[in-house]
Parts: structure tokens; sequence; C-alpha cells
């Protein structure tokens, strides 16, 4: 028994000393980065980056908020060199709390549109997934579809599901609208909504286009990016799902179709800005922008580089023309009016 | 005097249990403490063996101070022997090392030896490999003894040492263990409701109730063998 | 008063003194947001949803306690006090929905009723439509109870295990029948081992994250994430949590007020009462039913995740894979060897009932089991943080180029979090081991001149041997399947198996968890077997034979 325990404890203790090195590698060589993104696609970029440049990258993952709260808690010490974020309003959020410098380059002024980058230079987008509805074809003629706020027409009294008000996708189309509308147009939006729901929001992005061949409901609030997942499933039956629902991208005629994008940002205390800066241009380049859309069903950034084919079948499409960081200048009055409809 | 016990008192949160006990003991002698449940008795070992404090009183034990008001030698240092009432051998080790068990500062010839002539004594040589739970009563009852005193401690306690044997056994057992103490000439006190039980084996008895001695007698005992 | 001596060495006292400063410590950290000033986020929530909140969270731990100690108790009075065909195999393999996290069981059920899941296309072959809304309270408690019954079971089965025959039996000799004898004295006298149950199951249900978000069920660990994330507010999440906690204490008063004076752990050592076999139509029910609550718990779910790595082991078996769970298996074994050695010193510390400030003291340091994850780690990572910044000298001594966060960016700081976390319950199982085993072996060691720490090596631990393996397999497969935690504090690069599928979940890949629920599910599962399978030789610490 007294073997086991010092065996077990000598195991502990190498844990913590290996875990220890990871503060005392050549900083010089190193960048380390705090994402959202956990895709595959992400490692094969930075390990592409990784092999062109021999930087080393360090990845930190986590979701959105806790990865901001670790930042501020860390400080003027923290080791991270770039923050990067599925949501533009959670980057806004950092570049308020000063987790966030301001870069200029001309590669990322070049190759990133003027309306994805921040306009002091704290944040550059890196993909779009845009927010459309996806429609029974059996149940839905697309001409019957037109704007995000003829959802809330009676004739779809309960043929209407998307996701809970908790989903930052929705929180984001909330925040656009109050954006564009201002906040009593938005919360009559929600509220109109929120009448014609099928069912409690409950699930995922898949879930509301699973529900759509369920017959729960006929139309769906969702990311495009999921319809492209969908399509390369390993489950032959949501393959099947993503071929048969409908994409439509609503107000084309007037404010466009809502936007969301992943950006990075380089922290107020990064390390390593020159090769943080570098790594920001590489993710922009074509290369990584041609991985982005080919493996990940995502929007380049890059005008330069086509999306997906399944995407382009889809057509072109008019975004929404606001200045992203509103989404998240509105973010929180967004979760307060959904709450306040009654929005799950 | 030997063993030389000064007002001595313990008490329990709100229940007083042992009020201001004084008695000596000779070098050699058996003294027995009777009583009935409550009456203080195992509490009195208890902290003679210095797994209890004491409120306030002293210990002298072989010409030393193990305990008065202002220190205390714990139980481990104080090498006091203590047979429990359940003899509370170690479940997981053989006789042979249940008996070895205090002998940790020995070096391994002497303590095989000292082990050996202890299982001899309590004649159980056959069963060093045995476990406790393979033994009888009365065999378990002269292995915690054997236990006891494999340290040689200056002083021997016994917690009702008759308590868990077979009445038809008793007797023999008895006798086995006076011879046992007498042989060893060791001082050793023990505890018991039986009024027989301390007549056959003691020198001395000491009846305790409420905490208090109420009556002392030399026990005049016909020569037994 | 009564002193004891020798029972405190300094040793042991100064390690519970340690041992909780650096538990109680992190937690300060983050109480003292408790008393800074409203926000409107504060304000909105308690407005809007508090109440909502508290309604939710009730009647979740409502119906899942009663669930649990329902179908808990009545597997274990089946498998204790009945034979029949199978009951050696169930009697162990019941514990196994243990080795199932909620949030994996809440993954699968969704999607085995979703449209493109089994059940409904099973259901749409044969024409029948599918009725059931997984994702809603009732699917909630419902998983919550098949995965989280275990813990009723292991407790009530060792307490129906040790309880005497003489009561049921004096009970039938004063007239009244075995039926009623069943609810008036065995029942009651398993009060103690059912609240342990229940509450182990209550403070799971409370903590649980990754389900109730998924299903989208408002109630509070729901709440305290979404108040601190997507408001990042931190004083509405400790707010939260505060009520929380209130509500945890509540329910332990209202227990110790309804027990009242009565006893309920006298040890009668005697007979316990034999198995008899099923006898007619219950000989096909019974094992039916226990069999059904295995496959609602375990058997199910497994096998689902089986056809979904049958589906996708071509992309997800792969050296990452292989790293994760190599990752997983030395942090959980590193966490609770951990634990189980600072619990044992603290149990050790707190034996021979410990009265006043030891004993608060001693609640504290496991006190990190009420408090919801992501509050833990907050603290612990602000904890860290503070030390490392003073400690910075040191390091720039050892390494001038040393940066200044070097512990917190290491795996301890993980580790550390797992022991504030899990301490409860490694504690907890040692202290009921100490109980059990009484207080004479130990103190005859001492007459026989062991100091406290070589009676502790050679006398507690070889006989509190299979408390503290029972004690390490919980821990072990608490840690294995620990979430928020681990999501937050992991260092650079680093994953396990339980963050690799909440990342494949989050990313809505529930058939790329298969390989990966598979393994973390079969490392648990194993250690079940060797915790609770059949026994070849030895039954119990006290009987030995080599």
């Amino acid at each position: 028994m007294r073997k086991l325990l010092v065996v077990a404890l000598l195991i502990t203790l190498g844990i913590l000393l290996s875990g220890c090195r990871f503060g005392s590698e050549n900083p010089e060589q190193v960048l380390t980065i705090y994402s959202e993104r956990h895709y595959d696609t992400d490692r094969d970029i930075y390990a592409l980056f990784e092999a062109e440049t021999g930087i080393k990258v360090n990845l930190v993952r986590d979701s959105a908020d806790p990865l901001i709260t670790r930042l501020q808690n860390e400080g003027a010490d923290s080791p991270a060199d770039l923050l990067i974020i599925a949501d533009v309003g959670r980057l806004h959020r950092a570049k308020t709390f000063g987790l966030l410098q301001p870069v200029a380059s001309t590669v990322l002024h070049e190759n990133i549109p003027e309306n994805y980058r921040d306009d002091e230079g704290y944040w550059f987008g890196l993909t779009r997934r845009a927010r459309v509805i996806v429609y029974h074809p059996a149940r839905v003629n697309p001409s019957e579809l037109s704007t995000y706020e003829a959802l809330t027409d009676p004739v779809w009294a309960n043929r209407v599901v998307t996701r809970t008000s908790t989903n930052i996708y929705n929180q984001s189309l909330m925040a656009s609208f109050i954006a564009l509308w201002g906040e009593e147009a938005a919360k009559d939006w929600a509220a109109g909504l929120v009448a014609n729901f099928a069912r409690n929001p409950q699930g995922n992005d898949r879930d509301q286009a699973k529900a759509l061949l369920a017959g729960v409901a006929d139309v769906a609030i969702m990311n495009t990016y999921y319809i492209g997942r969908m399509s390369v499933s390993s489950d032959p039956y949501e393959q099947e799902v993503a071929q048969t629902v409908g994409i439509f991208f609503p107000n084309q005629a007037t404010t466009g179709t809502h936007v969301n994008i992943s950006a990075a940002g380089i922290t107020q205390h990064a390390p390593n800005k020159e090769a943080a800066i570098r790594f920001l241009e590489f993710l922009v380049s074509e290369t990584a922008q041609r991985l982005y859309a080919d493996a990940n069903f995502e929007y380049p950034i890059n005008p330069a580089v086509e999306p997906h084919e399944l995407l382009t079948s889809w057509g072109a499409f008019k975004a929404q023309d606001l200045p992203l960081s509103s989404l998240g200048v509105h973010a929180t009055q967004a979760m307060t009016l959904m709450d306040e409809v009654g929005w799950e | 005097m030997y063993v030389h016990i000064e007002n001595l008192s313990f008490s329990y949160p709100k229940t007083p249990v042992l009020h201001q006990l004084t008695f000596t003991m000779q070098k050699g002698e058996i003294l027995a403490i009777i009583g009935s449940s409550g009456s203080g008795k195992s509490t009195l070992l208890r902290t003679l063996s210095g797994l209890e404090m004491p409120a306030c009183g002293r210990i002298h034990i072989a010409g030393e101070t193990v305990c008065d008001t202002s220190r205390c030698t714990p139980a481990d240092k104080r090498e006091v022997g203590f047979v429990f009432q359940d003899y509370a051998l170690f479940p997981h080790r053989t006789v042979a090392q249940n008996i070895a068990f205090g002998l940790h500062k020995t070096p391994r010839k002497a303590r095989q030896a000292r082990v050996d002539a202890l299982l001899e004594m309590i004649a159980m040589t056959g069963f060093a490999r045995r476990y406790p739970h393979q033994l009888s009563g009365g065999q378990q009852q002269r292995v915690a003894l054997a236990r006891a005193l494999a340290p040689m401690p200056k002083m021997l306690l016994l917690d009702e040492p008759f308590s868990n044997i077979d009445t038809d056994l008793k007797h023999t057992i008895r006798l086995e263990l006076a011879s046992l103490l007498k042989k060893a000439n060791m001082t050793s006190i023990l505890v018991t409701h039986d009024e027989e039980d301390a007549r056959m084996l003691a020198d001395r008895v000491i009846v305790l109730e409420g905490g208090r001695i109420v009556h002392e007698e030399r026990v005049v005992r016909t020569p037994r063998h | 008063m009564k002193r004891r001596i020798n029972h405190d060495g300094p040793l042991f006292s100064l390690f519970a003194l340690i041992a909780g400063l650096a538990i109680i410590v992190p937690l300060l950290f983050i109480l003292r947001h408790l008393f800074e000033p409203s926000t409107d986020a504060w304000r909105h929530i308690r407005q809007i949803w508090l109440l909502a909140y508290i309604r939710n969270t009730s009647v979740m731990i409502f119906w899942t306690a009663f669930g649990t100690a329902l179908i808990g108790t009545y597997a274990a009075v089946l498998t204790t006090r009945y034979t029949f065909f199978g009951v050696r195999v169930l009697s162990w393999m019941l514990v196994l929905p243990l080795a199932v996290p909620a949030y994996i069981a809440g993954y699968v059920y969704a999607d085995m009723l979703s449209y493109t899941g089994t059940v409904t296309r099973f259901l749409r072959l044969v024409s029948l439509p599918q009725l059931l809304q997984p994702m809603t309270m009732a699917g909630a408690v419902f998983i919550f109870v098949f995965t989280l019954y275990p813990y009723v079971y292991l407790f009530v089965r060792a307490a129906l295990k040790r309880q005497s025959a003489a009561y049921a039996e004096s009970a039938l000799t004063l007239g009244v029948g075995p039926f009623r004898a069943f609810f008036l004295v065995v029942l009651p006298l398993l009060r103690p081992a059912l609240i342990g149950g229940v509450f182990l199951v209550v403070l799971e249900t409370l903590n649980d994250y990754g389900l109730v978000a998924y299903f989208n069920i408002r109630v509070f660990s729901f709440a305290i994430f979404n108040a601190w994330f997507s408001f990042g507010e931190v004083v509405t999440a400790i707010r939260l949590s505060a009520v929380l906690l209130i509500m945890v204490f509540v329910i332990l008063v209202l227990e110790r007020v309804l027990r009242g004076h009565r006893r309920y752990t006298v040890h009668v050592k005697g007979r316990v009462i034999a198995a008899r076999p099923l006898r007619g139509l219950a000989r096909v029910v019974h094992p039916f039913c226990l069999w059904l609550i295995l496959g609602f718990g375990f058997l199910f779910p497994t096998m689902q995740l089986m056809h979904y790595a049958v589906l996708t082991w071509r992309n997800t078996l792969n050296m990452t894979l292989f790293y994760n769970f190599m990752n997983t298996l030395t942090i959980a074994l590193g966490s609770t060897a951990l634990i189980v050695v600072i619990a044992l010193m603290l149990a050790n510390f707190g034996r021979f009932r410990p009265k006043g400030w030891k004993r608060a003291w001693l609640k504290a340091t496991t006190l990190g089991y009420a408090i919801p994850g992501a509050v833990i780690a907050i603290a612990v990572n602000l904890f860290f943080i503070t030390v490392d910044r003073q400690l910075y000298p040191l390091y720039r001594w050892l390494n001038p180029a040393s940066p200044v966060l070097v512990l917190s960016m290491s795996l301890g700081m993980l580790v550390f979090a797992y022991i504030l976390r899990f301490m409860a319950i490694g504690y907890n199982s040692i202290e009921a081991g100490y109980d059990k085993l009484g207080e004479t072996f130990t103190e005859a060691a001492y007459t026989l001149n062991h100091r406290k720490l070589s009676t502790l090596l050679k006398i507690d631990v070889p006989l509190l041997k299979s408390s503290l393996f029972a004690a390490a397999v919980i821990v072990f497969i608490d840690v294995v399947k620990e979430l928020p935690l681990t999501l937050i504090l992991r260092p650079a690069n680093y994953d396990t198996l339980a963050s690799r599928i909440y990342e494949y979940a989050s990313d809505e890949m529930i058939q790329d968890t298969g390989v990966a629920s598979l393994i973390l599910i079969m490392m648990s599962a194993l250690l079940i077997y060797a915790l609770s399978g059949p026994k070849k030789r030895g039954r119990s610490a006290h009987v030995r034979p080599y």
C-alpha cells in the first residue's frame, strides 16, 4: 500500500512538473492564441503557419466568455498574443474592456473588406456566416418568404422554430435589428416571432433543421454553416436533412441578410506583437482562406476567395450593411429584450 | 512505590467520570478494579495508558512522572501495555505479525526471537501464520496478551479480559492468565465486573463506584496449583 | 473538558490547516464580490428570471431526488434480499450508469429521439408517431434519474447488507406482516443511506451544466454560466451561486430537522437477512424492470454510441484521441491519488468526533462540492494568478527569462481545482470507513508504541483499503467526467476526452463523439467492475485470508 501511495505521488509530481514546463519555453518562438474556434481546419491552418515560419503556436481553447474573463484576470501578465472569437459582439466587448490593441497593416486592410474589420484596427474578421431562413420545400414555397420581419405575420403562427435566446447567433441577430430599427421595433419583432414559435426553443441549429423534417415547423432561422456541415455528416440521415431543406436569404430587397463573423484581435499586452500580426496576415491570405472555405463551409472574408461550391449553389446574397461593432454595442440590450418578450 | 496515582480526575463534557483517585501499586502486583458499567473503570485504564488526558492529577510509573498538570506523555511513548476488551487484534496481520507489531524498534533477529519466546509462553507456537479470525476466543486473548507484553511494557492494563470467553473455559483461562502474568512479574491492572475474576487473579481489589474508590481489600488466597 | 492526547500530532493539525486554507482562500477571493453593488444585469435577472430559476431548480431536484430514491432503493432491495436468474451480474452492472456522464446521455437521447434518430426512424418504419419530447424538463429528469440512481443504489445496498435481521425479525414476532415490516422498520433504518445517496444526486444535478444548457432548461447552473458569460457579470453570477448555496443549505437543515433526535446508526452485530428466491410472476417482472433500468441508464446509450463509433471511427480514432486518452488517464490518476491522500489525512485529523472549530474547518474543506463548477474555476484562476505574481521574484531567480504566469499556465491549476471540487467525495467516503472501523485498532497500535503516521500507514490504511478504493473509484469517475473546470482551466494545447467530447458536441457533431465517449465510459466501467464486480475471494476488510 505504501509503495502504491509513493508511486501515485510520483506520477502526480511528474504531471505537475511537466505541466510547469509550458511556462518556460523560449518566448520568441511561441505565439499564444486564446481561441474559441476548435475546428480541425483551424489546426491545419496553424500547422501550415508553423511550418512556414518556424513559430510555434500554443492554443488555449474555451468558450468566448471564459477566455475574456481569463484575459481580464491575467492582465499585463497574460501570455496571450491573440484572441480569436466566433462572434464579433464578444470581440467588441473585449475591445471595450481594454483587452485588445489596435494594429495597422496594409495586408490586413487589402484582404479584409472595410465593414469586416474594426475601423480603429482592434479586430479583424476571418470568416463569415449568414443567418438565414431554412424552409421545408413541401410545405413552403420560397415565394412566400421575404424578410425576417415577415415571419411575425400570423400566417406563420405555430410554424417557426429557432434556438434559445441564450444562443449567441440569435443574440447578435437581435442586436443587428436594434441597430437597424431601434429598440421598440426590434422588441416588437421578437415578440411577434415568439408568438409564432411552433415549440419552446431548444436544441442546437441542426435540431432546428430536423424539426422541419419532423413536421414540427415549416421554417427555421439558422446558420448556413450548419447546413453545410450536415451535408457532409457521418450520419447519412443528417445528409438527407441537409439535401431536403431549402435555403432562403431574407431581406435581399431591404436591409440584407444578417451576417456574423469570426474575428481576431491582438491582445493589449501581447508579448509577441510582430509575430501575431504576421499570423493574422497569414489567416486572411488566400491559402488560409481557401482552407476555411473548402473544409468548414464558412464564407471566406477575403473577397478574392470563392466560397465552397455548396454555398455558391445557394447564390450570392446581400449582407446587412452595418458596422459590425454595433452587434457588440447592443448585445446586452438584445438579451434583455429577448428575455422580456419571453423568448426562452 | 512502583506505580503512584494521585488525585486523578477525568470528565467528559458535563459528566465527571473519575473523582480524585489516589492509589499505589508494588512492582509485580496484580490489581483488580471492580465496578458496574459506568463506574469509570474503563476510563481509568484509558487515562493510565495515555489514550485519554486527565483533567487533573498525577501519574507516576516506574519512577517517572508520565502525567501531571503541565504535560502528559502520549500513549506511544508511555510504555504501558493494553489488552483491549475485544482484543483489537489487527485482522490483516498474522499472529506473529501482531505480536511483532510493537517491536518495530527491535532489530530483526531479536524481534524474531522475542516473538518465538512469546508464542511458546502462550503455547501457540504452531499458530504463528494464522490470522486472528481463525482463532478461538481464548487463543485470541492469549495473542492479545503476548502482543501487549512483547515490547516489555512497564505495566499492563487489561480491560474486561474474560468478557468474550465461554463460561466453561473461563476457569482454565483465568488460571493461565494469572500464571503468565506472575511468570512475567508484570505489574498489571485488570478491570472487570465479575468479583470472582478479581479474587482469583488479583493480589488486591479496588471497588469503583461513580468514579470514586468505595472499597479496597487485599486478597488472601489459598495457595493454588 | 475532555481532552484527548496523542490523537492530533502536529503533523496532522498542520496538514489540515494548510489543506483547509488552500481550499478556503480561493473561495474568499470570489465571495468578496458578493458585497459589490447591484448591477443592471442582476436587477434584470431578479425581475424576470429569479423566480423561474428557483421554481425550475426545485422541480428538477425534487423529481430527480424522488426518482433516484425510488429506483435506487428498489434495485438495492431486489438485489440484496432476493435471488433470481442473473442477480449476481445485475448487482454490479446496476452501478454502471455512473460511468455515463449526464451530458453524453443527454446528447445521445436527444439524437435518438430526433427526426434522424434511431428510435424515430424505427417508429416511422412501423408507422408509429414519435411523441416523446426529450428536450424538456421531464426529459432532463429522466436522464438524471437513470444516470445518477447508482449513488442511491450503492449507499442503500451497503446499508441493507449491514442491517441485522434482528430488526425485521423482531417486527415479525410482534405480529407485523413482512410487507409492513419493510416499510415500518427496514426502510426507516435505511434513511441515512438514502439521504446520503440522494444528497450526492442532488449536488450532481445542481452542478450539471452540459445537459441543461443543451435542453435549455433554466436552472441555476445554467443561469450562473449565462450571467457570467453572456452578460459578462461576475457579481451577478456570484449572487446566483449564493442563492443556490442557500438552497443547498436549506435542504440540509430541513433534513436535520426532520430527523430530530431519532438515531439510525445503531450497529447491531448479527445475522443479516438471507436472500430468498423470487416466485411466480415476480421472477419475470422484477428482473425485467432491473434490466430496463440498466438499459435506460447504460445499455441503450452505449449501444447508440457504438453505432456512432462505427460511423465515425475512421475520422476520430487517431493519435490525437490517444493523447487525449493518456491525458485523461494521467490527470485523473494523479488527482485521485492526491485527493485520496489529502482526504485520508483530513479524515484522520477529524477522527474521534471532532467538535467546534475543528468540525467547522473540516466541513469548510469539503465545501467545494456544493459550489458551482464555474465559480470554482474563476476562483482558482484568480488565486493562481495572484500566487504567480507573488512568486515572480523566485521564478526570475531560477530563470531570468521566466514569464510571470507559471503555475496558472500549468496543469497544476486544473489539478488543484479538481481537489477543491471533489474533496468532499473522498473525505466522506473515508470518514464513513473510519466510522465503521471504530477506534480500538488505532488505539491498540498507540499502546504498542507506534506513532500516528506509522499507525496510519500500518494499521489504518490496510484496514481501510476497501473504503479508500471505493473513494478512489468514485473520485476518478467524477474527474474523468468533469466538464466546466476542465474546459476553463486546462493549459494550452491540452485536451482530455471530456473536453474533446464537449467540442464535438458544441459543434453539433454528436456522431463524432462516439469513440471518445465510449472510451471514457469504458474507463469508468472497468473501475466499477473492479470495485463491485464479483469477488473471487475475501468478502470484507475484516476477513482477509491469504
